[in-house]
């Protein structure tokens, strides 16, 4: 069994994990970009982890709330990385065809927006598969995170409550 | 190996701890009869269900690795095939109280509409029962376990004097309940076993919506904690954990004389005895029981006679559609949580005069995912990217609506299960194999399905998110099994009669979803405790008559 490695790792995704938790406690979301120097990236290269940063910025940017990438959606997806291998393998040809014959971190926003835009339209080639690939895992890491859904979305559920009221919009009723 | 046999003779086994198994249980303990339940799981620790961990602390639990329990049955430990082609979805729950940990709650009472449909429509074989002599069973179990719901009554919808107070609709449910209305269906309050107050001393729901992880305060109906955990009480009931049942065992005159289980974990073999043996393992799990009993005395599997055992499975064909309500478009986020799942249904109404359908049977709806989520998977489905989407994303969130039909699914000899020939599981018995499709009846159905879905949203002037016409989920996806085993006046046409008990092996039951006629298109919880309450009441009479 390759038993000592494999704890080793789960320590370090643990740590990362639960650094970025009591990080959100305790700074809120505008001091996410030092944790995520902090952690490092498991699955991912750091080349890697930044390229992973851009793409998803791209997908859910910031706003008056946080991004994905403010949300830790990178190392999320690390994470996910680390534990699934044909995501990590997806993953990694998808960051290729991102830097095929450019590269692309370093082009401007409007130039990386023109090349995301055409394969955000189609599912068919290699290139819009990722991107669909991309979007989801953007969307499933990011509205599962405080950011994403409390900061965002304003979600307040999963609580006690005494009672439940429903709709009492008179508008509404039937 | 040695073969263990344990030397005392119980009046009762019964195989599984589900709704069915839990009510035969507590049911008969009550009535003074000693029980042997025999369970392939052991019990769920409430203390330790993540009906409260959000969503990161989801992540950095596993992370750290830690699991939450472990409900479902992995299919690479506990094996079951299907035609090639035609898969079906299995989903099984090893452990005390079954799939009642995680089920969907929906508590429909059968009507005659259901009861008598076959008869009506002349599509095999017809129930043996009607309305009234499972009303007062109803009337039992809404009492026992606590119901909530409306006085909305249907002909599709026998109502109930005891239902706890109703769930208040969300927003998107009172809208669409407007948007129905409009177009001449009326959609009632939902009727779910949630206690929406204290009753029977339990605590009600404090509206966390997150049932599906198992109830930390056992608020919803399950097996294990309002059925099995009585029945410990009296003193009357053993309970074997981790104990996979093979196969009933028979004596030399033909009768059900006890089981053959192996250790879950062990795989050592063992053997208990029994007078009388109820099944209830849920509809695969007990035909693939019945089917593996083979002997002298039943070559075919035990009370198979009529060869029909394992045929007739019946599930219900679902879809999903989705749309956003321009009303709540970029409202203010509400706390739609709820009772978890939808507190309005939509009963089955296309059989009622000037509704002209091609097809037989019918279909209802419920309405989960409506309102706020703890997830915006929607969002996949929107276009583009960047900022626009974000935006987009959260104007439609509070908006969300959602329209889940489900419709019965005829019952087709062809449509089966079977052992034969099929690979062995980890202890040496062959598991079950699945050959079912749907056919024309469905189809059509679905297409009605579709269009009234999509006249609902379309009444509402939702915004509807993108939809394949006609496909339907996976089968099995329901998870409502029925039909397997089932109830009828001739023993030549069906297994059991009308109080579950097999034509043929007067001292065996079976009181799960496979004893049905017919699947109707609603949920059978409510009606699988009924029958399992009735079916017990009578095998306690004819215990004391001493006829089995």
């Amino acid at each position: 069994m390759n038993s000592r490695r494999d704890a080793l790792k789960a320590l370090i995704v643990a740590a990362a994990a639960s650094q970025a938790v009591y990080a959100q406690h305790e700074h809120g979301s505008g001091d996410l970009v030092q944790v995520k120097k902090a952690a490092k990236p498991v699955a991912f290269s750091a080349d890697e982890l930044a390229l992973t940063a851009v793409l998803v910025d791209l997908i859910i940017p910031r706003s008056e709330t946080p991004g994905a990438s403010d949300a830790g959606v990178p190392l999320i997806l690390d994470a996910v990385a680390a534990k699934n291998a044909a995501f990590k393998k997806q993953w990694l040809a998808g960051l290729q065809w991102l830097n095929e014959g450019r590269t692309f971190r370093s082009l401007t926003q409007e130039q990386q927006v023109a090349i995301l835009t055409p394969v955000s339209r189609e599912t068919t080639s290699a290139g819009g598969k990722f991107f669909k690939l991309a979007k989801d895992s953007t969307i499933d890491a990011y509205y599962s995170t405080r950011e994403g859904l409390i900061s965002e979305l304003g979600w307040h559920g999963n609580t006690f409550l005494k009672e439940f009221k429903g709709c009492t919009h008179p508008e509404h009723q039937v | 190996m040695q073969i263990k046999k344990s030397p005392e003779v119980h009046d009762v086994l019964i195989i599984g701890s589900g709704a069915s198994g839990g009510m035969a249980a507590w049911n008969l303990t009550r009535k003074g009869v000693n029980v042997l339940m025999v369970d392939a799981g052991t019990k769920f620790n409430r203390a330790q269900f993540w009906s409260h961990v959000k969503p990161w602390e989801d992540r950095s639990r596993r992370a750290a690795g830690m699991e939450p329990p472990k409900f479902y049955i992995d299919t690479k430990l506990q094996p079951y095939t299907y035609d090639k082609g035609n898969p079906f979805d299995l989903v099984r729950v090893w452990g005390r109280g079954g799939k009642t940990n995680v089920w969907g709650r929906v508590s429909l009472r059968y009507s005659d509409v259901d009861f008598a449909g076959p008869e009506h429509d002349g599509w095999e074989i017809p129930w043996p029962i009607r309305y009234k002599d499972i009303a007062p069973y109803y009337d039992q179990v809404d009492q026992l376990i606590g119901v909530c719901g409306g006085d909305d009554d249907q002909d599709s919808l026998p109502g109930s004097k005891f239902h706890l107070p109703a769930a208040a609709p969300r927003c998107g449910e009172r809208l669409m309940q407007k948007a129905a209305k409009d177009i001449g269906i009326s959609l009632v309050s939902g009727r779910r076993a949630v206690l929406t107050k204290e009753h029977n001393g339990r605590a009600p729901c404090h509206y966390c919506g997150a049932c599906g992880k198992g109830c930390d305060i056992g608020a919803f109906f399950n097996s294990s904690d309002y059925l099995i955990e009585p029945a410990l009480m009296t003193n009357r009931l053993r309970v074997l954990d981790n104990a996979v049942v093979a196969r009933v065992l028979v004596d030399d005159k033909g009768r059900a004389n006890g089981v053959q289980y192996y250790d879950r974990f062990t795989k050592e073999e063992h053997k208990v005895f029994a007078k009388r043996v109820i099944v209830a393992a849920s509809c695969i799990d007990s035909t693939r029981i019945l089917l593996n009993s083979k002997s002298a005395s039943y070559p075919n599997g035990i009370g198979n006679s009529s060869d029909v055992v394992g045929r007739y499975l019946s599930e219900q064909v679902r879809f999903h559609m989705f749309g956003f309500v321009p009303e709540l478009m970029g409202a203010a986020t509400q706390n739609d949580d709820g009772i978890g799942g939808e507190h309005i249904y939509m009963p089955r109404f296309n059989h009622r005069d000037g509704r002209k359908r091609d097809y037989l049977r019918g279909f209802g709806s419920q309405f989960w995912n409506t309102g706020a989520q703890a997830n915006a998977s929607f969002a996949k489905q929107l276009p583009g990217f960047g900022l626009d989407l974000k935006q987009s994303i959260k104007k439609r969130y509070p908006a969300l609506v959602a329209l889940h039909p489900y419709g019965e699914v005829l019952p087709r000899k062809t449509n089966r299960v079977t052992v034969d020939g099929s690979p062995l599981d980890q202890y040496g018995v062959p598991i079950a194999k699945i050959s079912y499709s749907i056919g024309e009846n469905e189809r059509k159905m679905v297409a009605d399905m579709y269009d009234t879905a999509e006249a609902i949203l379309k009444s509402a002037k939702a915004e509807i998110m993108p939809f394949k016409r006609g496909s339907t989920d996976v089968n099995g996806s329901a998870i409502h099994e029925h039909g397997t085993c089932r109830m009828g006046a001739d023993p030549k046409l069906s297994a059991l009669n009308g109080f579950c008990q097999s034509h043929d092996v007067p001292n065996l039951f079976v009181v799960d979803g496979a004893a049905f006629t017919t699947a109707s298109e609603k949920n059978p919880t409510l009606t699988i405790l009924a029958l399992a309450w009735r079916a017990t009441d009578y095998m306690a009479e004819e215990m004391k008559a001493g006829r089995i």
